[in-house]
């Protein structure tokens, strides 16, 4: 019994895995657009 | 973006297994011993017990989820899970004694792909050891108790097979040598 709680621990923590890095991308995707909306901005402002 | 193709692929995928567990009586699982010709198709359906059947479905759900964020190809996806899935098969040769089944090397292949197209926002140095460390972390978490069996680390070595499978086939691919990383972040 102890076994099988290991093994689902650990395919929990598997999936939390992929789970945190589906969050990061997230994240990171957001900053990515930010930037973007920020640098468009700036060309604006550049092309008046 | 509700009806993707990816998500259609992973629910249809979801619906087959489910059913095979529910309404199949008889277990298709993939073994040297006892090989029948159905099962080598078939075995990709079937699971152990039913928490098996969960990991795997929380596991390919999540996988999707983020396939889909990362605009990942449904054909990208599609190969490299087919690829960890079938990898067992020559597998099988190398590990005669051991019976698979389940499509838990199908999402380690299909996370390969899409840790391999985050690379530009998590480094694949960073993810592909993680990955590595969870895929063997049965193994490791068995040696620790001392209760260590030949067929857990054949188990992990299956995954880890799928996981290099479905990853080496993306890197391979022309298109993805090309596009560097490249996402719609609109």
């Amino acid at each position: 019994m102890s076994d099988y709680l290991v093994f689902m621990s650990i395919g929990i923590a598997t999936v939390a895995f992929i789970a945190s890095i589906l969050v990061y991308v997230r994240r990171a995707k957001e900053r990515m657009r930010h930037s973007l909306l920020r640098l468009e901005r700036i060309r604006d402002k550049l092309e008046g | 973006m509700l009806l993707n193709n990816i998500l259609l692929f992973v629910a249809a995928i979801a619906v087959i297994n489910v059913l095979f567990f529910f309404g199949s009586p008889e277990n298709f699982s993939l073994s040297m011993s006892a090989l029948h010709a159905p099962d080598i198709i078939l075995f990709q359906f079937s699971h152990f017990d039913v928490l098996h059947l969960i990991e795997n479905l929380l596991g390919l759900v999540f996988t999707a989820a983020l396939a889909i964020e990362l605009d990942l190809k449904f054909e990208s996806f599609v190969l490299a899970y087919f690829v960890g899935i079938f990898v067992v098969l020559p597998l099988l040769l190398v590990f005669p004694g051991a019976a698979v089944a389940g499509n838990s090397t199908g999402i380690f292949g299909a996370l390969a792909a899409c840790l391999f197209k985050a690379r530009r926002m998590v480094p694949m140095y960073v993810t592909y050891p993680l990955a590595t460390l969870f895929i063997f972390s049965i193994s490791l978490t068995s040696i620790a108790s001392g209760n260590f069996a030949l067929s857990v680390l054949k188990a992990d070595i299956f995954h880890f097979a799928g996981f290099l499978a479905g990853g080496a086939i993306n890197i391979s691919m022309k298109e993805n040598k090309v596009l560097v990383g490249v996402c719609n972040v609109r």
